[in-house]
This record gives C-alpha cells, structure tokens and sequence, in this order.
C-alpha cells in the first residue's frame, strides 16, 4: 500500500502522533510507502521552513517515506522553493494549502501549477484537513470549493491534480476532469467505496490516511473491507500512487 | 472461541424498503456488527418534526424491527414539542411493541422542562434515552443541545439512562463536563475518525460509559468501528465499548 495523504510536525489544536509512530503503523498495517508531508508548514508563514525540516527528519528513511512540498503562490521566493526541494530533496509532489494559506485557486496560481506541471508532479490540493465544526473557535478555516478545484485542473488539462480530503458528493462537484484524481481519507458514508469505484473509476482514487489528525486504521479497513475486486484495490492501494509519482 | 457481541448504539434508517434495510445488514455483517439499534427521523429531516413525521418515523422503525428482529434494536423518536403524542408512540411502540429506547434529537434542549413527562415516562419504564449533543465552532441550531444540557437532565432525572451523541463534537471537554453523572453515558458516532478522542475520554470516565456507535448510512460502520479499534485498549475495555455497555441497558 502507498498512502498519499501523511503528514509529520506539530498540530496546534491538539497533541498528534510523530515520525516513529508513522513508520509503526506503516508496518502494523501493511503500508510500504508514504507520500509525505510538513503539517507545520500549515501553520509557519514560510512553509519552506517547514520542508526543510521534513527533508532533515526523513533523511534516513526515504526508501519509504517520499516527501511532497508545500508551497504557497502569495510568498515570495516559493519558485526557488521549489527547485531547492526538488533538486536538494527529491520532492515528488507539491501540496497547497489554499484556505489556510489565504488564496484563491485561480489565476493568481496559475505561475506555480504550470511550472509544478512541467516538472512532471502531481499537484495536491488540501480541500479540508478537518471538520469546520470541530475547528478551534478562535478561527474557522472553510474547506476549499471543489468546484474550484475542478476549474484549477480544467485550466492545466497536462498537470494531474489531487484533491485531498474531498467528503462523498464533492468529487461530482468538481466535474472530475480526466487529470484530476482524489483520495479516500475523509471520503466516508456506508458503502462509499464500491459508489466512489462505481461512480468515478479506481483509477481517479488513491489511498489517504490523513496521518496524524485521523487514525490510519480507519483507511486501512475501508479499502480492506470493501466489496471491490481486487484489481480495483490494488489500484487503488498503490497502482495508482505510483504511477502519478513516477516511482516502480 | 466466542467472539464479543458488537451493538452499533447509534444507526439511521431513511425508510423500510428491503433494500435499504438490507444494504445496512449487509455493510454490517462486513464490519462485523451483529445488532444495529435504529431510528428514523422521519423521511425528511427538520428540526421540528410535526406530528405526522413522528409518526412516519415510528412507522419505519416498527416494519424495520418486525422484519429483521434478531439485528435491529428499535428507538423511537419522540420531541417535547407533542408531548402526548410522544408518550402515545412510546406506549404503543416501546411499551406495548418491539422497540427499546427513546431518541432525542433537535426540536428541544435536553434540560426544557417541557420534556420531563417523556423522560419521566423512560425512567418510569426503564427505557434508555440516547439525545443528540452537538457543541459547532460554526454555530449551534436553533434547539441543538449540549453536553452542558445533559448534565443539567441528569441532575434533574438522576436515575434515567441517559447517553449522548457524537462525544458532543468535543471529545478532549465531554467527559470532564459529564464525570460525576454516572448514568450518563457518551456515544463515539459520527465524525471524521480523529485520532485520540476514546483515549481521551478514558483519562476521566470509566470505560462502562462510552458506547460505540456509527451514525450510518451518513458515516461508515467500518471507519467508525476504526475509533475503538485504533486506541489500542486492553480486551476487556473495546469489549464493553463495542456492545456491552449498551446491551446492559438493552434486552438483547
């Protein structure tokens, strides 16, 4: 399995498991590999602080754990930002962030998709990382429109965009564009599994956990679970990570 | 080896046709759930269900609980805006009929007064109630009680079985609020599967008083089953969360 949808640092509203309890779980679940990526870099005005640290944290371990960069359009420098983490780190996906980091998915991050695009990465967006109602009073934070994210990826038709964290009904939202994929991580309802595969196709749906803020059991056993073939799962599981990636 | 009864405390049914009946049964035998207790809020969700809609929903809930009697455990839904038409439904479907327990949902705050004699009613016939708690950083409806709420109808109705939903939306605060209440208990459903949230209540309520649910068909048995499963207790506790505390206040 490959889960698209992890991230190591710090959460500010609440404890979260770190680094040694990733790759436990990885293992007790039968997980091979990670897309992972800086959950301070959420919060730091600079995220590239954030990818640094990440780089240093997971040095030792990158057969399993491949690091995704986040990025933001409205700080300055994020194009050098970029070369560093791919050249220095070997970042294999770029995540915004738009609703934290204050801006829009349109034209204004058009600059960032395009040259994301032309170094052969997938683009995650992060629709919502948690529930609106569950949030700290102090600031609500909304979840991106899909209908936005749908726009962003009809825009760039060569760049594959991901949609992370899209509830059951959003993905229908977004038009589901051919270069626009989503993972399964807060993609919940009974039996929304074989409707996501029914739907959609397991080609356009990739494993997510959303480590550290859910339990990673939660995914597991979803996909583990659910009446699909297993051509369909294992697409799902891994295939299809590995191809947006380019890894083997 | 004799495997735990599992008890879904806290399921949904949009209406009684077989197949959606059947589509729950068969998501749960997956999850491995054996008994699933039920309401309806009637065919259309509103925060004020008239009469007809308590009605319809009684109606759903007594074919669902007829037809597979040996998984579905009834409540019936009951709101203190019709009080005698609330306890008429309890005397005919609790009382008199299959169902079990007494659903609370939004038409009314727990503590309302206006609710006593329905509660009086449970109490009376040792019926368990199970009652919505919703804390929103959004922003509460109109009658959306919270776990602040509860404690105040467990201080009034000490000995009625009381538990609320959701954790309350606020796992890491409810069971400080409800502690010294030891007939009010709390329910895991709903919600995204945030990690920690049984580990966190467990630092101040015993585990007899936390009772697994799943809020289908909006939410999954199986990622809802995932919040027990993930906390890594010893045996002995994700037993009695997964169906025995609930089956002490049932007749299973």
């Amino acid at each position: 399995m490959f889960d698209f949808n992890a991230r190591l640092g710090h959460w500010p509203y609440r404890p979260v498991k770190g680094f040694d309890e990733l790759l436990r779980q990885m293992d007790q679940y039968g997980i091979e590999r990670a897309g992972v990526s800086s959950l301070n870099a959420v919060h730091y005005l600079n995220p590239q602080d954030g990818n640094d640290e990440l780089a240093r944290a997971i040095a030792a371990h990158r057969d399993r754990l491949i690091p995704f960069a986040v990025l933001r359009q409205n700080f300055a420098g994020w194009d050098d930002d970029l070369e560093r983490c791919v050249g220095e780190f070997g970042v294999r996906a770029v995540v915004l962030y738009p609703n934290y980091h204050r801006f829009g998915l349109n034209e204004a991050v058009d600059e960032l998709a395009g040259r994301v695009g032309a170094l052969g990465l997938p683009l995650c967006v992060q629709v919502a990382l948690e529930d609106m109602r569950r949030q700290f009073d102090r600031e609500i934070v909304p979840d991106v429109a899909p209908e936005a994210v749908g726009e962003l990826a009809r825009r760039h038709p060569g760049v594959n965009v991901v949609a992370l964290g899209l509830k059951c009904g959003q993905p229908e939202r977004t038009g589901m564009p051919e270069n626009l994929f989503f993972d399964t991580s807060n993609y919940e309802k009974m039996g929304e599994m074989e409707d996501a595969v029914a739907r959609f196709g397991a080609e356009r749906i990739l494993f997510g956990t959303n480590f550290p803020l859910f339990n990673i059991q939660a995914n597991v056993d979803k996909l583990r679970l659910a009446p699909l073939d297993e051509a369909a799962r294992a697409t799902i599981a891994q295939a299809n990570a590995l191809r947006l990636l380019g890894l083997r | 080896m004799v495997h735990p009864m599992v008890i879904d405390s806290h399921a949904h049914i949009l209406n009684a046709d077989d197949a959606h009946l059947t589509a729950i049964l068969n998501a749960a035998d997956r999850a491995g759930i054996n008994k699933i207790c039920i309401s309806s809020l009637s065919r259309e969700w509103v925060e004020f269900p008239s009469e007809a809609q308590l009605e319809e929903a009684a109606e759903d809930v007594l074919a669902a609980v007829e037809r597979y009697p040996d998984r579905f455990v009834g409540f019936t839904y009951v709101s203190a805006q019709h009080v005698e038409k609330s306890i008429g439904l309890l005397e005919r479907c609790n009382a008199n009929g299959p169902c079990q327990l007494v659903k609370l949902w939004i038409s009314q705050f727990l503590d309302d007064p206006a609710l006593d004699p329905i509660l009086d009613w449970a109490q009376a016939h040792d019926n368990a109630v199970m009652a919505h708690t919703f804390v929103k950083a959004t922003g509460n409806m109109t009658c959306e009680s919270t776990h602040h709420h509860a404690v105040r109808r467990a201080q009034r109705h000490p000995d009625l079985k009381l538990w609320i939903a959701h954790m309350s939306a606020r796992w890491e605060e409810v069971a400080r609020v409800i502690k010294d209440y030891p007939n009010l208990c709390v329910d895991v459903s709903g919600g995204e599967p945030e990690e920690g949230s049984i580990r966190c209540m467990l630092k101040h309520i015993a585990p007899e008083r936390i009772f697994f649910g799943s809020d289908i068909p909006g939410r999954s048995f199986i990622v809802q089953k995932s919040k027990v499963h993930s906390a890594d207790l010893p045996p002995e506790q994700e037993r009695l969360i997964l169906g025995e505390n609930v089956r002490r206040w049932l007749r299973v």
